[in-house]
């Protein structure tokens, strides 16, 4: 395609009006991130709901399963979007494209990201006040702490949907 | 100035005194009770510090708006920097929560994991309300 003897980092191509978009990595992980959220969450809603229903409440064992949807959502996030990265490089390569210059983060990514993160923050005070209230109330510990971790999760898939709203729709709302 | 920022630093001189009056309220009790720190009844002392600090930044807003009644009381300019603010005070916020969800897995006292949030929320408003009054005096980056 273009010559690649300069060093500067290439400009990403200059899509043509028929052609498809690229998706760069940041909106990739964003995607990536609501699945391995989304999952992990619901994988440990699943393991404790049928606890809650059949034990009484004290010796629901919630602490292994919370761990294991923490590391795992993690794990998930960074190897989806190492995946992502590496399908989208092949496809860019396929295509004839510079998957470098095409999947890099500009100024748009960042200005979405903050867009996001103003717009999905309040998660994060519900989260503290509402388990501040329910320490208060002295509930069980499962309560508190899923509580957190499941409204945590939701800011987190909020803040991918912002995101993606935004790369596929503009800066709205 | 306008109604967020006298409203910010109102805010700032509230959550001190409660913050300052309820550890005040729980040390006395330890001490005069000769209790250890955690047997202590905070539920009563935290719960009257939040609501009635709430109550009195909710009477000074409304006396400042009142104040400012037929005025434009905000502009995108205060929107912008409450926003962006109150996204640096959840930062830390989240903070609050992750360290508060390992004690729970540790199986801590709940008398200091509410007191990590509490202790944790007063920081994160402080970081919300030095952010704003940095915003307002030199602007946001």
């Amino acid at each position: 395609m273009n010559g690649s003897e300069h060093k500067l980092p290439r400009e990403p191509h200059r899509p043509a009006d028929d052609e498809p978009t690229v998706m760069g990595m940041d909106e990739r992980a964003a995607w990536v991130q609501i699945f391995a959220f989304a999952i992990t969450t619901g994988a440990y809603l699943a393991v404790v709901i049928p606890r809650v229903l059949n034990d009484p409440i004290d010796e629901v064992e919630w602490v292994v399963p919370l761990l294991w949807a923490m590391g795992l959502s993690i794990v998930a996030t960074i190897l989806g979007s190492i995946f992502a990265g590496i399908g989208g490089a092949i496809h860019l390569t396929i295509r004839g494209l510079d998957p470098d210059s095409e999947l890099a983060s500009d100024s748009r990514d960042k200005a979405i990201a903050r867009h996001a993160r103003l717009r999905t923050y309040w998660a994060t005070p519900v989260v503290a006040l509402g388990a501040l209230i329910l320490a208060m109330l002295d509930v069980d510990t499962f309560w508190i702490g899923s509580f957190i971790y499941v409204v945590t999760s939701i800011g987190a898939i909020a803040d991918a949907v912002v995101r993606i709203r935004a790369y596929r729709r503009g800066f709205v709302g | 100035m306008t109604v967020t920022e006298r409203t910010t630093i109102v805010g700032t001189i509230l959550g001190l005194v409660t913050f300052l009056a309820f550890w005040t309220v729980i040390i006395v009790r330890a001490v005069t009770d000769d209790v250890p720190l955690q047997d202590v009844e905070w539920q009563g002392p935290m719960l009257t510090a939040i609501l009635v600090g709430g109550a009195l930044y909710a009477l000074s807003y409304g006396i400042f708006a009142w104040q400012a009644r037929g005025t434009r009381r905000s502009d995108e300019r205060d929107y912008e920097i409450q926003r962006y603010a109150e996204s640096a005070g959840a930062g830390v916020a989240g903070l609050g929560s992750l360290a508060a969800l390992i004690m729970l897995t540790l199986d801590v006292d709940t008398f200091w994991v509410a007191t990590t949030l509490f202790t944790v929320g007063y920081l994160a408003s402080l970081v919300n309300s030095g952010v704003t009054i940095a915003a307002y005096r030199q602007g946001m980056p």
